[in-house]
């Protein structure tokens, strides 16, 4: 074998020089796109089964209605969160300089459906909820308010029961419970926890932000799931 | 995570990003622009992944990347139809004129089937053990050598000189010679396979 081994390394050294930036960041454009594309479709894959969940439920509670019986509602006690040292170092990502972090500020405001939260970033609101998503966005007017778009704004999810794993990234720990923040790339950075009870919750912050682990971890402390929230699947 | 995803990404692509697109060129049986496709898309499938890639296994996670891409085009030709834009969406790549070497190794490969190509090219391009191979291609060992060694044996058979070339055959290419290695053909590790 040696012979077409010896031939192939004569061959094609031209396709192997070092690529130009300008290919370099056209990769990673394309790959930015994919994974914003890879985010619609797990917000529509989300919204599509929420909606199916909805109407199930309703079915659900009209059935035991009609028999006489009760409707067992899924009621979940809250979860309190807190911040607590973790068994990974706690830093900021490069991306986001925490110079230019949006602080928290205490929130006494109406609460919505499926969460509470005892802060926001500074100059930033509740905008939207449903019972799978908390959508908070600037008091400025520039981000909508589709429950479905979660483009730029500072999102609290129910994690899907389908997904078992918190992924990789840095190990925090949120109340005890082990949590994991991942960088995102242009989207920001996710927390992703469970709760004692195996309740996952998802936090997306936006890169506006520029928040550290630290500060979505601090924010995470102040989320509470009421019994709305249920989770996704999917 | 010691650097955002980008600058990780973007050091890794500055790194591998050219043999990569060499193995696509082997892969593609020279045409640099299906090469360069495979390359992109690998690299993209990539970055969406890139959180969940171990640092030790970026390399096996793109060259599998790039050996799906080419089966999936192979089985959805739709997915190859050019969409008409109205700008330039992509930088040209250079396209150097191949070398006489250059043009009957890939006419020889073009004849493989692709994966017994990919075999080949993944054994005595890249070096990879056969084991290694079957993980890329998603089969057994066994397959890999089966493959790998009919494929040298096709590749022998198809580069070796003979005694009036072919009307077309670039005659000015330096000549490669393999009948001598014919004693190299069946290796300890391409013997009797299972297929």
């Amino acid at each position: 074998m040696s012979d077409i081994k010896n031939l192939f390394d004569g061959v094609a050294h031209s396709a192997a020089s070092p690529p130009s930036a300008e290919t370099v960041e056209a990769d990673i454009a394309r790959g930015r796109a994919a994974l914003s594309r890879a985010h619609r479709q797990r917000t529509i894959r989300r919204s599509a089964i929420a909606g199916g969940s909805l109407l199930a439920a309703t079915a659900v509670v009209v059935a035991a209605t009609q028999l006489g019986g009760t409707s067992d509602k899924v009621r979940r006690g809250p979860i309190a969160v807190s911040h607590g040292p973790g068994p990974g170092s706690i830093r900021p990502h490069p991306h986001h300089r925490t110079s230019n972090a949006i602080k928290l500020v205490s929130y006494s405001g109406k609460q919505l459906e499926g969460f509470t939260v005892d802060e926001v970033p500074a100059g930033w609101h509740l905008s939207t909820s449903t019972q799978y998503a908390l959508l908070i966005t600037p008091n400025d007017g520039s981000l909508n308010d589709n429950p479905d778009d979660f483009q730029g704004k500072l999102a609290v999810l129910t994690s899907s029961v389908d997904e078992h794993s918190l992924g990789h990234g840095d190990d925090v720990t949120v109340n005890g419970e082990h949590g994991v923040v991942s960088d995102q790339g242009s989207y920001g950075i996710m927390l992703r926890y469970n709760d004692p009870d195996g309740f996952g919750v998802d936090i997306q912050a936006p890169q506006a932000l520029h928040w550290s682990d630290q500060q979505i971890v601090a924010f995470a402390a102040g989320v509470h799931v009421t019994g709305d929230a249920v989770h996704s699947r999917g | 995570m010691t650097d955002s995803r980008d600058d990780q990404f973007r050091a890794y692509v500055l790194a591998s990003r050219g043999q990569l697109l060499r193995t696509a060129t082997f892969l593609t049986s020279g045409d640099r622009h299906a090469a360069e496709d495979l390359v992109q898309t690998a690299l993209m499938r990539l970055y969406v992944a890139w959180p969940r890639v171990r640092r030790e296994t970026v390399d096996a996670y793109a060259r599998r990347s790039m050996l799906n891409a080419l089966i999936d085009n192979r089985r959805r030709p739709a997915a190859r139809l050019e969409r008409i834009r109205s700008e330039v969406p992509e930088v040209a790549i250079d396209d150097p004129a191949p070398s006489g070497n250059e043009t009957e190794v890939f006419r020889a490969l073009a004849e493989l089937p692709p994966k017994m190509r990919a075999a080949v090219v993944l054994r005595y391009l890249l070096d990879l053990s056969v084991a290694e191979t079957a993980d890329s291609l998603n089969c057994s060992e066994g397959t890999v050598k089966s493959q790998s060694a009919r494929g040298l044996d096709q590749l022998r058979a198809a580069l070796a000189p003979t005694d009036v070339p072919p009307t077309g055959l670039q005659t000015d290419a330096p000549s490669v010679d393999l009948r001598h290695a014919e004693a190299s053909v069946r290796t300890p590790d391409l013997g009797d396979t299972d297929e």
